[in-house]
């Protein structure tokens, strides 16, 4: 009698094939497929680390923040769009302004009210999520630590996004003529720049960079401003997460 | 009543964050045993968790509500996993730490489960390490997710015969290891 090879042995066992009959009349493979059975049965015995109950609470917890994330991601560039389209709607009208003859011109600040108005309510709420985005990071930076190098290839990306939604923010704010957060995003570009051009920073440069982030007083500057700011708009993640806390 | 996984990825759709919450809190654990005999490792296995999360959220579009929820998540865990092994490979990061924290956090085990002493335990940590990552991908799909060879072939993007031959080469390199671990209870019987 031919016996069953390991291959068609392990297909039986999976019942990818039949061999019942084979395996009825022959002994020598019957025992090697309990062999084989008893094999797996260790593996299928061998623990799982087991996650407890808090568990699934955790794992919302670092979803939250990134759903969150994503979401401001999102809706930051919108609104970046948007203030950047109040800006131009703001810099058409004074030009016709201008251009119209002196009699019928409207007073300057007429003229912005209504365009800049809208963007500032746009303006205050796009900030507002993209302090807390340079805030995280610069969090991140400040209480690494500096006797080790600091790997922020993963954060690139992100430091990216930030550098150019703070250009927006920056310019936005100069236009008009918000010196208050105008200043604070001059500060903390060049510290978002150095990290969207750095994939890894050595502990001197780690070192360095958080000098410069104390020295200046980023996040503390950070920290007043995101609190001055006005938010109208929180999303669903966001109220979310303040239900949990 | 429960709402059903499907009538919450219905709402997770409309945007309500807490019925997303529920599909993370009713399946993460089961979504994490995968992970970790794919991966072999806990803090991989808490990272591909995460991820298919996300990108269950970035694709509950997709979602076909006739079909099952948990397999869809599955699968969606396995494509997880696969690439994070790829991503490991193409590091040339060799699997080093598999299975090397059960003690640390495993609870007890349940009274009708086969108990293995520590030895044991780890013997058999020591034979999944030698599998290669398609092997043990292609082992834990057809020994723990019952998956067909079929399927498994479309997961790992080779031909059904490769499958085969995948988990066959697993299976054998698993009996090699342990066989002598089991043969004295054949002689006891």
């Amino acid at each position: 009698m031919q016996h069953l090879n390991d291959e068609e042995l392990v297909a039986h066992h999976y019942g990818d094939a039949d061999a019942a009959e084979h395996l009825h009349a022959c002994a020598e493979c019957a025992a090697r497929l309990t062999t084989l059975r008893q094999v797996l049965a260790l593996v299928d015995a061998a623990e799982v680390p087991v996650r407890g109950a808090e568990y699934p609470e955790q794992m919302w917890n670092r979803l939250r923040w990134r759903l969150e994330r994503r979401e401001r991601k999102t809706r930051r560039w919108l609104l970046a769009i948007a203030a950047a389209l109040a800006m131009v709607l703001a810099g058409g009208e004074l030009l016709r302004n201008r251009r119209a003859p002196a009699g019928t011109r409207q007073p300057l600040a007429a003229a912005t009210a209504t365009a800049p108005d809208q963007g500032s309510n746009v303006l205050a709420n796009a900030v507002g999520d993209h302090l807390d985005d340079a805030e995280r990071v610069l969090t991140e930076i400040a209480n690494a630590d500096p006797a080790r190098d600091l790997d922020v290839s993963s954060e690139q990306s992100r430091a990216e996004d930030l550098v150019t939604s703070n250009r927006i923010y920056r310019q936005t704010a100069m236009r008009r003529g918000d010196a208050r957060i105008a200043s604070v995003l001059s500060d903390i570009e060049p510290v978002l720049i150095e990290l969207s051009h750095a994939g890894k920073l050595s502990s001197g440069e780690l070192a360095e960079l958080q000098k410069r982030i104390e020295s200046r007083n980023l996040l503390f500057k950070l920290r007043v401003l995101n609190s001055r700011t006005e938010r109208p708009n929180h999303n669903l993640l966001a109220a979310n997460r303040m239900h949990s806390l | 009543m429960e709402m059903t996984d499907v009538a919450a990825v219905s709402r997770a759709r409309d945007g309500d964050a807490d019925a997303f919450r529920l599909l993370v809190e009713r399946h993460s654990r089961a979504i994490f045993r995968v992970a970790w005999r794919m991966t072999g490792n806990e803090h991989d296995a808490d990272d591909v968790v995460q991820e298919t999360f996300l990108r269950a959220y970035r694709q509950i579009d997709g979602f076909e509500e006739r079909a099952n929820f948990s397999t869809w998540l599955h699968r969606i865990a396995v494509n997880c996993s696969l690439d994070l092994l790829r991503s490991r490979q193409r590091h040339e990061r060799q699997y080093t730490n598999g299975l090397d924290s059960i003690d640390a956090t495993s609870d007890a085990p349940e009274p009708d489960r086969v108990v293995l002493s520590a030895e044991l335990q780890q013997q058999v940590t020591a034979a999944m390490k030698l599998l290669s990552d398609n092997e043990r991908t292609a082992f834990v799909l057809r020994h723990f997710e019952g998956m067909p060879v079929e399927e498994i072939g479309k997961t790992l993007g080779i031909q059904v015969n490769a499958a085969k031959h995948t988990i066959f080469r697993a299976v054998r390199k698993l009996r090699d290891s342990l066989e002598p671990l089991v043969r004295p209870t054949q002689c006891n019987t």
